[in-house]
């Protein structure tokens, strides 16, 4: 998955936000992102990518960024 | 004359199974109570004859509800032209026997597929932040075989029970954002749907016993489906609520 289309699952399903979303966006900044967002972007890379993501690692994310690190 | 009417003015709504039985008087009723009503449906005849009700409010897409992609492109397409959705309602099944002893795969699943899997389709799509607003509300027909069902009619009962223990987990989910979404379990309503069952061989005894009020008719039921798409029922989320003439009595 590249940047491009991380942000665009991020932005459309994960987040489900109208807000704008790059890779520097602090995570803390979107009011959508919640426990929720946790278990559903776990879920999305499961069967996108076929990994699974730790949660104390998407925990310690601080930016868009951060997450796209766990996820390429 | 109702001693009850509602206001939708402004409002805009999804409806599947627009094109009979309930589906079709909720589409109706919306549309005279002034919301503009996307009406849904597989036979475009039929779905044609409901517009031709109300022209200027009710649209159509004659499509298969099981086909997310088709939906999915056809509420885009009202969200685009009308604005974005207040709410939706998924009044689509079938009712089939599906008997251990005749099992039939292809049809269990089709039913689970209509009343199931397009519910949670029609309840994501609602809620989906490009295609609702903030607030919305959403109804998804149950039935009272979710609470009693009766044999032969395993997939259908187990259908619509799933639709119910859903929308509990669905309404946490939405929750945050203002949505609400419930069920109706209507009883035994005259519908097309139900002269199908009929002939097919339902023992209509039983339904005779259990009907307090006797069999409805679908405006029976369509108030409550109003009264949940209303600001009146604000305070309701997470819901299932017989309609049902006593049935579950």
């Amino acid at each position: 998955m590249n940047e491009q289309e991380f942000l665009t699952k991020l932005k459309e399903d994960i987040l489900d936000t109208e807000q704008t979303i790059s890779m520097d966006t602090v995570l803390q900044d979107i009011e959508e992102w919640d426990s929720l967002s946790f278990v559903s972007l776990i879920a999305m890379v499961k069967v996108a990518t076929g990994k699974k993501l730790d949660h104390k690692a998407i925990q310690a994310a601080e930016t868009v960024q951060d997450l796209y690190n766990l996820v390429k | 004359m109702s001693s009850v009417t509602f206001d939708f003015t402004g409002s805009r709504y999804v409806v599947t199974g627009a094109s009979s039985g309930m589906g079709r008087q909720v589409t109706l009723e919306l549309a005279q109570a002034g919301a503009e009503v996307l009406a849904i449906g597989r036979n475009s005849e039929r779905l044609a004859a409901v517009q031709a009700e109300c022209q200027e409010r009710i649209f159509t897409a004659a499509l298969d509800v099981c086909d997310a992609e088709a939906l999915e492109a056809a509420v885009a397409e009202f969200v685009q032209e009308h604005g974005k959705l207040n709410g939706g309602v998924h009044a689509a099944g079938i009712s089939e026997f599906t008997p251990l002893k005749a099992h039939d795969l292809a049809t269990a699943h089709r039913i689970m597929d209509t009343s199931f899997w397009a519910g949670m389709e029609v309840l994501r799509l609602v809620t989906k932040a490009k295609y609702g607003e903030k607030g919305t509300s959403t109804v998804l027909f149950s039935s009272v075989s979710a609470e009693a069902p009766v044999g032969g009619k395993i997939h259908y009962s187990a259908a619509k029970a799933a639709l119910n223990t859903a929308l509990r987990a669905a309404a946490k989910e939405i929750c945050s954002r203002g949505h609400r979404v419930n069920s109706v379990m209507p009883g035994w309503v005259h519908t097309s749907m139900t002269q199908q069952a009929e002939a097919d061989g339902t023992n209509m005894d039983l339904f005779t016993q259990r009907e307090l009020l006797g069999f409805g008719q679908p405006a029976d039921v369509s108030g409550m489906v109003l009264y949940l798409l209303s600001d009146r029922a604000r305070w309701m989320t997470g819901a299932a609520i017989p309609v049902d003439g006593g049935y579950l009595a």
